[in-house]
Parts: structure tokens; C-alpha cells; sequence
């Protein structure tokens, strides 16, 4: 799956820690959902979603192998 | 849009980190196996060598895991384990040094008994610590945690399983069954620290 949460956080201006403590989760789960070695569960794609005021499916896309 | 509160990932030079953990962890379980081994080797209580060898081999995972981890501030999910994890399994090693030095001088078996049940009472607040942490830590700190376990519980008890076959082969090892058994559970935390350390560069960046 692809996403795009690097520039939704980089447009805030926010680190990857700070983007973490918003989430309540590891920068270490922040990096690997960015860089798409993780994706996250239901709960925190709406987390993210609800925290850049998104729509899950404008932030996710379905990677090219779905 | 609510600012994140200070207290869990506030980095100062004083915060805890995973890795600053580890190295104390590692350090103090290093030192007190060479302590348990000099003691072990110059007096009655031989079974301090064993000890020794066990808590001395979890210093090393320790610190091999340090050499591995971020220096990041320690999220408050895992200062709580902490805080719950060392007094129980100081209670522990307490009540296993009582049963070490209290049973040859204990003629009751029922004494006996007491003291060899006892130091499972800390075991239970440990598995509470454990359950707590894998129950509330993040899903991706989740998920490598019960990835590591599942490999850690398989290749410890199919490796045992099959050094019990070698043994069973007549390879010429003599190996006693009381030290099989205590190497069981350091065999296990080893096996889980190497096997979360390669879990969890899955999810990091090449």
C-alpha cells in the first residue's frame, strides 16, 4: 500500500517524532508506515486520517500488487 | 489541533533511552554472574556457577541488543515495565538465592518444597508485566514483539527437543538433567533478544 504521510507531515512541518506522540505510537511504526514497510491497522489509518482532517482513501492508495 | 503532552517522547539528555536501559540491564547482569561465578568457583556453593553462567549470559544478549538499538526516549508503555519487570525479578533471583543457600540445610520436604514453590509468586507479577506491555505498547512494537516470541518459543523448545536426541543417540555428551532444564529459560529471553533484533529490521529503513 502506498501513502502518503512524509508529505502530509512534512507540510505540518512536524518530525517523525512528533507525528508519533500525536499518534500515540513509535516513530519506529511512523518511519515504517511511511516508508511502506508497515501498514497500519484500520484504528490508526482513521487516527491518521482524523489528524490531517483526510479521508483514509486520499492518504492510502492500494499498492500496485492489490 | 491539541499540542502532544511533553512527558513521553520529550527528548533531554538525561531521558531514559531503550539503549541506556539496556546498557544498565546488561551491565549489572554481567557483573553479577562474574560475581556469582568467583563466589561459585571459591566456595561450597557450586550451584552459584550455574547462576553465574546464566546471569552472565544474559548480560552479553543485553548489551548485544544495546549495540543495536536507537538512542530514542523510552515510551512510557516501557518505563512501566521496567518499573514492574526488576522489582519481580529481583524478588526472583532473591528467593532463588534463599533456595540455593536454605535447602542443604533443610531437613523437612516439606520446607524443601516451600522454598523450591516460592519463587514462582514473582513469576506471576513478571507475566503480568509482559502481558501489560504486548497488551498496550503500539501495534507495530506488537506485532514484532509476538513475531520474536513465536520464534523464540519454537527453535528453544524443537532446539532442546533435539539436543535430548542427540543425548538419547549416545553422542558421548553426559549432561546433567537439572542443568538442561535451568538453561531453559535463559535459552528462551537469549533466543527472543537475537530474534527481535533481526524482527525488527523488517521494519527500518535499509
Amino acid at each position: 500500500m502506498n501513502n502518503h504521510v512524509r508529505e502530509l507531515r512534512g507540510a505540518q512541518g512536524w518530525s517523525q517524532a512528533d507525528l508519533a506522540e500525536r499518534l500515540d505510537v513509535s516513530r519506529q511504526t511512523v518511519n515504517a508506515i511511511e516508508t511502506g514497510k508497515y501498514d497500519p491497522s484500520l484504528p490508526l489509518a482513521f487516527k491518521i486520517a482524523r489528524l490531517f482532517r483526510q479521508s483514509i482513501e486520499t492518504i492510502f492508495e492500494p499498492g500496485t500488487e492489490s | 489541533m491539541s499540542e502532544p503532552s511533553k512527558s513521553s517522547t520529550a527528548a533531554t539528555p538525561a531521558a531514559l533511552t531503550t539503549k541506556r536501559a539496556l546498557i544498565w540491564a546488561g551491565s549489572v547482569a554481567l557483573l553479577a554472574g562474574v560475581a556469582c561465578l568467583l563466589v561459585g568457583a571459591l566456595t561450597e556453593y557450586r550451584w552459584l556457577l550455574d547462576a553465574g553462567w546464566v546471569a552472565a549470559g544474559i548480560g552479553v544478549v543485553w548489551l548485544l541488543c544495546a549495540r543495536f538499538s536507537r538512542s530514542e526516549p523510552m515510551r512510557a508503555v516501557h518505563k512501566r515495565y521496567l518499573r514492574e519487570f526488576f522489582p519481580a525479578m529481583l524478588g526472583y533471583v532473591v528467593l532463588i538465592l534463599m533456595y540455593g543457600v536454605l535447602v542443604p540445610r533443610t531437613g523437612s520436604l516439606a520446607a524443601r518444597a516451600v522454598l523450591a514453590i516460592l519463587p514462582l509468586l514473582p513469576i506471576v507479577l513478571l507475566i503480568r508485566a509482559m502481558v501489560r506491555v504486548i497488551r498496550d505498547q503500539d501495534e507495530l512494537e506488537r506485532r514484532i514483539d509476538l513475531e520474536a516470541i513465536a520464534i523464540a518459543a519454537m527453535s528453544t523448545a524443537f532446539g532442546f527437543f533435539s539436543f535430548g536426541l542427540l543425548l538419547s543417540a549416545g553422542i558421548g555428551w553426559k549432561v546433567a538433567p537439572d542443568a538442561v532444564a535451568i538453561w531453559v529459560l535463559p535459552c528462551l529471553f537469549g533466543t527472543f533478544g537475537i530474534a527481535k533484533l533481526f524482527v525488527a529490521r523488517r521494519y527500518r529503513n535499509p
